[in-house]
């Protein structure tokens, strides 16, 4: 499974931490404040219910008629409605009281002689009922307190409560967007700069600038390891150029030794006329694998420096067509351009896009038996240049491995074709990718294969 | 066991935010603990007195059904009963309850009771509103809830009403005046 990228983990779990540390926070302070809220509310209607149980004991035993008076001076007081009953009937109630508000099961406790209290919901409202008997007189006096104050009250913290935990929540992401930006700028640097490195920009450094302890070493290790590869590519390079060039020497010599040999080919006997043979197409191979690891290593190296040139692209093919074919004594595939285009120009090292050119033909003559058109178009503001045969096609999972060094195809091997170098197409992508071009493989209108090259188009250079 | 961790953590907030309700309520009552300031209301007699206590008891008073009948209805007073206290219940009227099955109450709606005692088997009744300011039937028939109820509070020999002290004659239901009324003189409005 592919996992979340980091930022986007630190995120969610800053976010999900502040979300989970000030939802706690704020619910078990809102718990702590209602509990103690409730209960302070709860024991000050108690007091007063015992206040108020003992002002009607007394009004019953002085003056029972003013009872229903006192009950509705009580209401008016305290806001709160009172009930007496005695002998299992209503003796009196205040104006506001409702008899439904008093339970069966309160009403039996307190029967029994306890004072009794419950909260309870009545028509949705929250009610506090305290019983209180009161044997001296024979009645039991019923309390009712409406709690939509302390239940506002409560309202309101949670809200606030719920807005304070949001906005946490909303801080510790902020915090943690910034403390991701922070600690990720350092690998974005170095993804970048191993990118610019996976390019070719050798010369890629981070640079070291206020960071942080970890980040500095990391800065450091990273450079002083771009340095040693690119130390390491270099020494490599050196000594493939030292080898190609070292045997360059003696290929020519075998190479005229051969050219003798082939000028006196009567002499030799039909045995000696087929060694003669294997051994120049031998040498051919030979002296082609030296060349190209000999200007593959100048490239690598940056011996060999891009002259680039504004030109008519067109005419560039034409003429570097041309000269792969004379170069490998074959014929010249047809040109073709599309309608829609006119005179483009593009930027490129001629010399090295001859080499492009020459080397897509007589890979089409290797591979295809020839190339069967070489056709020009523009796609997406691009040049296209279109080297097309109509031979096998090169299977999809290695058209991007064809132009890896030395690597052969299933194709070649199974025709037993082993003629090639196995560096000439990874010249080619070398060299395009210099011009700020693309290589790719498709599939030509023939059925075979299309090495399509991308070229930036560039305005047109008068001289 | 980091999932485990995360998990348990925002299963505890879950609880914790699902406890966030408002007031709580109680699904049966609870007996508050019997302590030192409750005022001595558990005490069989009351705090301060000679053992002072009260006692009521259940009193029939008068009132007028649905026929135009006298129907009698209790009422609880504190014990011993008197005249007056009984009557101030009877001044009240029925009760919702009975209102709702048809009872009423002839007597003025504002009236007022300035004393009423029981002498001799006698009730003495003065009130401040004459009877005489109603209808002849409900004449007759506030006359009949006022003596009815005297009786049961002892007033057996008859019952004498005064207007702020003077002596009235009580109209009966056969069309006589008489100054000292007792309940056979009431007994057709009685709902056998």
């Amino acid at each position: 499974m592919r996992r979340r990228s980091l930022r986007l983990r630190l995120l969610i779990t800053f976010g999900l931490g502040a979300f989970i540390l000030s939802s706690m926070f704020a619910s078990l302070t809102y718990l702590g404040v209602r509990h103690v809220l409730v209960s302070d509310q709860q024991r000050t209607d108690l007091r007063q219910s015992y206040s108020n149980a003992a002002l009607i004991r007394s009004t019953l035993y002085t003056s029972p008629p003013d009872l229903a008076n006192i009950l509705n001076s009580i209401q008016h007081a305290t806001d709160s409605n009172v009930l007496v009953q005695t002998h299992h009937q209503w003796l009196s109630k205040s104006n506001g009281a409702a008899t439904t508000d008093v339970s069966s099961t309160i009403i039996t406790s307190v029967d029994k002689g306890n004072i009794t209290e419950q909260t309870l919901t009545v028509d949705h409202q929250i009610i506090f009922v305290v019983g209180v008997p009161i044997p001296a007189v024979e009645t039991q006096v019923f309390e009712v307190f409406r709690l939509g104050g302390l239940e506002h009250t409560l309202r309101v913290l949670l809200v606030l409560m719920g807005a304070g935990a949001l906005l946490t929540m909303l801080i510790g992401m902020a915090g943690g967007l910034w403390v991701t930006r922070r600690a990720i700028r350092p690998l974005v640097e170095v993804s970048e700069a191993a990118a610019l490195i996976a390019q070719g920009e050798l010369t890629t450094r981070l640079v070291v600038s206020r960071a942080d302890e970890e980040v500095q070493q990391l800065t450091e290790s990273f450079n002083a390891m771009v340095s040693q590869l690119v130390e390491r590519l270099e020494r490599d390079a050196r000594f493939a150029s030292d080898v190609s060039h070292e045997l360059r020497s003696p290929l020519t010599t075998l190479a005229t030794t051969a050219s003798v040999l082939e000028q006196h080919r009567d002499e030799l006997s039909p045995a000696g006329q087929e060694s003669l043979d294997l051994l120049q197409a031998d040498l051919s191979i030979f002296q082609a694998l030296v060349e190209d690891l000999l200007e593959m290593a100048r490239s690598d190296a940056g011996a060999s420096p891009l002259v680039m040139e504004t030109v008519p692209a067109i005419e560039l093919v034409r003429q570097s067509v041309r000269s792969a074919a004379q170069r490998h004594g074959i014929s010249e595939p047809p040109i073709e351009v599309d309608e829609g285009v006119d005179e483009p120009w593009v930027r490129v090292d001629r010399r090295r896009f001859e080499r492009v050119m020459t080397n897509l033909i007589d890979n089409a003559h290797r591979y295809a038996n020839g190339a069967v058109a070489v056709r020009i178009t523009v796609q997406d503001g691009q040049l296209a240049v279109n080297v097309d045969d109509a031979g096998a096609g090169v299977v999809l999972d290695e058209r991007d491995q064809v132009f890896d060094r030395f690597f052969r195809g299933r194709a070649a091997n199974d025709r037993g074709i082993a003629r090639g170098t196995g560096l000439g197409l990874a010249l080619v992508r070398d060299h395009v990718q210099a011009f700020s071009g693309a290589i790719s493989i498709g599939e030509s209108p023939e059925g075979g294969a299309r090495f399509q090259i991308l070229l930036p188009l560039v305005a047109a250079e008068h001289s | 066991m980091r999932r485990t961790r995360g998990a348990a953590l925002l299963a505890l907030c879950a609880l914790l935010l699902s406890g966030c309700t408002l007031v709580p309520t109680e699904d049966s009552p609870t007996v508050v603990m019997p302590s030192n300031n409750q005022l001595g209301l558990l005490s069989p007699t009351i705090p301060g007195t000679n053992n002072g206590r009260v006692r009521f008891v259940t009193q029939l008073v008068e009132f007028v059904d649905v026929t135009g009948h006298l129907t009698a209805s209790s009422r609880i007073v504190p014990e011993p009963p008197t005249l007056l206290s009984v009557l101030q219940e009877l001044v009240l009227g029925p009760t919702v309850i009975e209102t709702a099955a048809g009872y009423s109450s002839a007597l003025p709606r504002k009236i007022v009771i300035v004393d009423a005692t029981v002498k001799d088997k006698i009730g003495y009744l003065d009130i401040a509103t004459p009877l005489s300011t109603l209808s002849k039937n409900r004449q007759v028939l506030a006359a009949g809830q006022l003596v009815l109820t005297a009786e049961d509070v002892g007033a057996t020999d008859g019952v004498q009403i005064s207007v702020e002290g003077v002596i009235q004659d009580v109209l009966l239901p056969d069309g006589k005046k008489l100054r000292l009324v007792t309940t056979e003189d009431f007994s057709t409005l009685l709902n056998h």
